[in-house]
């Protein structure tokens, strides 16, 4: 009689002692690195909310993290980050699609120009590709442009300076210029613009279009730095508000699942690009829900503390802390980690006006 | 006779000198002086009765100190026409350090350009921090209420020093436009917020200041300066100026509260 294919697997390959026993995220094999990340590496960041943490991680633990624009010496975080600095590798806010993603770097380096540069605020302007980086907007059109020209310069130098690019995967949803496709950041009318359904349209990206946006992506990336690998992850912040007409909760579902097949089939066919699994630890049965602030959303400091601890663990980082079970765990003290999310602006709008993707 | 009492710190230092060059221009005006070392300065409180006198954990031999300077440990601002509290601090080097990264508006092919929603949310927090640091909410609505008086921005002399204090004036030298322009910004946002609580902020006459943010060297203290030339990374004395100097802040002083422009 032949053996069964379980057998001898190792115990991470089985529920009883990969989950139900395990002592620690950390310890429990959960994530086995592709490829090494050392202190020596150069780091670029980019993605979600979620993807800060991941930048401030891997700082922390000593690794070279990439901010080709720094914020200057003496201001603090808050008032950098209200701004867009130390954020990200670039001063591009955040970047929730693999399509708005792809977007940008077509525009560094293969001559993208992007429909509605330029959103009203007011009787002033912002990017509309990245408005929440001047929040009370610029003087004049002519002033956005020549901010952007500048940060695209420095958006490829940081990216075609890093030995790996990590992106966190945050969205679906997003809305898009109709004749051109430009993909927006934002919904217009949340941080300037104004929504017209003549000219924008919302789009929800399915697993192939996620997948040939990042491979697009890559693709671009590696034709400047073709050294470069990348780190993958996706948010495990659900969905502020939808424009999909499912529930919220239902869409949040499907864009999380959109995303993590798609990561499984970049990973699958590239061996340049490994998967983290920040999605897996944060929403585990085994966390009972406990990662999750009271609003069952924000991810707690315990949730952030508690990934970032198995993603230093498994690269050797810094001192990997055991961070036992959730069950083990006294209940949360509270204080969110603080990120910048400008999508929480559509917590405005939660009343029923106008139109936004929500996200992570 | 109108009354003037100049207090404060070591800066007073160069405003009594600097009366006693000038005095003759406002014949109407008698002008007295109050100063201590920083140290003490810092543990010195203003009080409700108008009262500059120190708190309790001003040591004996730190008023002997006062004493010995002032032949009083404390004076009081009842009675006076002006008042002038010298000598504040107010961060200067904070303008600065924006002008170190970048520039206030687009210049072709330059530097970063910072928005301006920045560089008012950076300053207003560098304004906080110096409200905070004045314990504005304190001072006694008077009469008088003191004039605050900044103290001086360091001497362009400092960029011959090594140490970090005055890395923003010597990594802005070449970006003169951008320093003078966020020192006024800044001068002008302190001067608003403080006017918001009802306090009058000043600082020195920017004319005294070279083209890129620092007080011209002409106006440094005679014995200022690096000090020790042997030791380049030294902090030196940068900040106290001379005679001519603190006549040029009585001037503005005078001229802004209504004295006349002198005799």
């Amino acid at each position: 009689m032949a053996r069964s294919p379980y057998h001898g697997l190792e115990r991470r390959a089985f529920w009883r002692t990969g989950v139900e026993a395990r002592e620690s995220f950390a310890s429990s094999g959960l994530f086995r690195p592709r490829f090494p990340i050392t202190p020596e590496m150069r780091v670029a960041t980019a993605g979600s909310c979620f993807a800060q943490h991941v930048g401030r991680a891997l700082r922390a633990a000593g690794v070279a993290v990439i901010d080709a624009e720094p914020a200057p010496a003496g201001v603090s975080d808050k008032v950098a980050k209200d701004h867009g600095y130390r954020l990200f590798s670039a001063r591009h806010g955040n970047i929730y699609t693999p399509a708005h993603l792809a977007q940008l770097a077509r525009e560094v380096w293969d001559g993208f120009k992007p429909a509605e540069p330029v959103w009203p605020l007011g009787a002033r302007f912002v990017d509309a590709q990245r408005p929440s980086v001047e929040p009370l907007g610029l003087a004049s059109e002519e002033e956005v442009r020549w901010h952007r020209a500048r940060h695209l310069a420095q958006v490829a130098r940081a990216w075609a300076g890093a030995d790996l690019f990590v992106f966190t995967f945050g969205l679906t949803e997003a809305f898009v210029h109709r004749d051109s496709g430009t993909v927006f950041p934002m919904a217009p009318g949340v941080l300037g613009g104004e929504y017209d359904p003549a000219r924008h349209v919302f789009h929800n990206f399915g697993v192939a279009e996620t997948v040939a946006a990042f491979r697009d992506f890559a693709a671009l990336l590696r034709a400047a730095n073709p050294a470069v690998r990348f780190l993958v992850t996706v948010s495990p912040v659900p969905l502020a508000a939808t424009a999909s007409g499912a529930h919220v909760e239902v869409a949040t579902v499907r864009s999380k699942a959109v995303l993590r097949a798609a990561c499984d089939e970049i990973v699958a066919e590239d061996d340049g690009v490994d998967y983290f699994p920040s999605y897996e630890i944060v929403t585990s049965a085994s966390a009972r829900g406990r990662f999750f602030a009271p609003n069952l959303r924000d991810v707690t400091d315990e949730g952030v503390a508690t990934v970032m601890a198995v993603l230093r663990a498994a690269y050797g980082l810094g001192d990997a802390v055991a961070v036992p079970e959730a069950a083990a765990l006294p209940p949360a003290a509270g204080g969110l980690e603080e990120t910048r999310c400008e999508e929480m602006l559509l917590a405005r709008f939660a009343a029923g006006a106008g139109p936004g993707a929500g996200g992570s | 006779m109108r009354r003037v009492r100049v207090f404060g710190n070591s800066h007073v230092l160069a405003w009594r000198e600097g009366w006693a060059q000038v005095a003759a221009q406002w014949p109407d005006v008698a002008m007295t002086f109050f100063a201590l070392p920083d140290k003490v300065h810092s543990r010195y409180l203003l009080r409700g009765s108008l009262d500059f006198a120190p708190r309790r954990t001003v040591t004996p031999e730190e008023r002997a100190r006062a004493v010995a300077i002032n032949g009083c440990e404390a004076v009081t601002l009842a009675g006076h026409d002006l008042a002038v509290w010298v000598g504040l601090p107010w961060q200067p080097e904070a303008a600065l350090a924006l002008a170190q990264a970048g520039d206030p508006y687009p210049l072709a092919g330059a530097r970063p350009a910072l928005g301006p929603g920045f560089v008012a949310a950076a300053l207003d927090e560098a304004a906080d921090a110096v409200l905070a640091a004045w314990k504005a909410e304190t001072i006694p609505a008077g009469p008088p209420r003191p004039v605050l008086f900044g103290r001086p921005v360091y001497a362009a002399t400092c960029r011959g020093s090594g140490h970090a204090l005055y890395a923003p004036w010597r990594d802005t030298q070449a970006h003169g436009a951008a320093a003078m322009a966020l020192l006024a910004a800044h001068r002008d946002r302190l001067s608003a917020r403080a006017a918001a609580l009802g306090l009058d902020f000043a600082v020195q006459p920017f004319d005294t200041l070279d083209d890129a943010g620092a007080t011209q060297a002409d106006w440094l203290a005679e014995g200022g300066g690096m000090v020790d030339p042997a030791d380049s990374a030294a902090r030196g004395d940068h900040s106290h100026m001379n005679a001519g100097f603190g006549a040029r802040c009585i001037a503005a002083v005078l001229g802004r509260a209504g004295f006349g422009a002198g005799a």
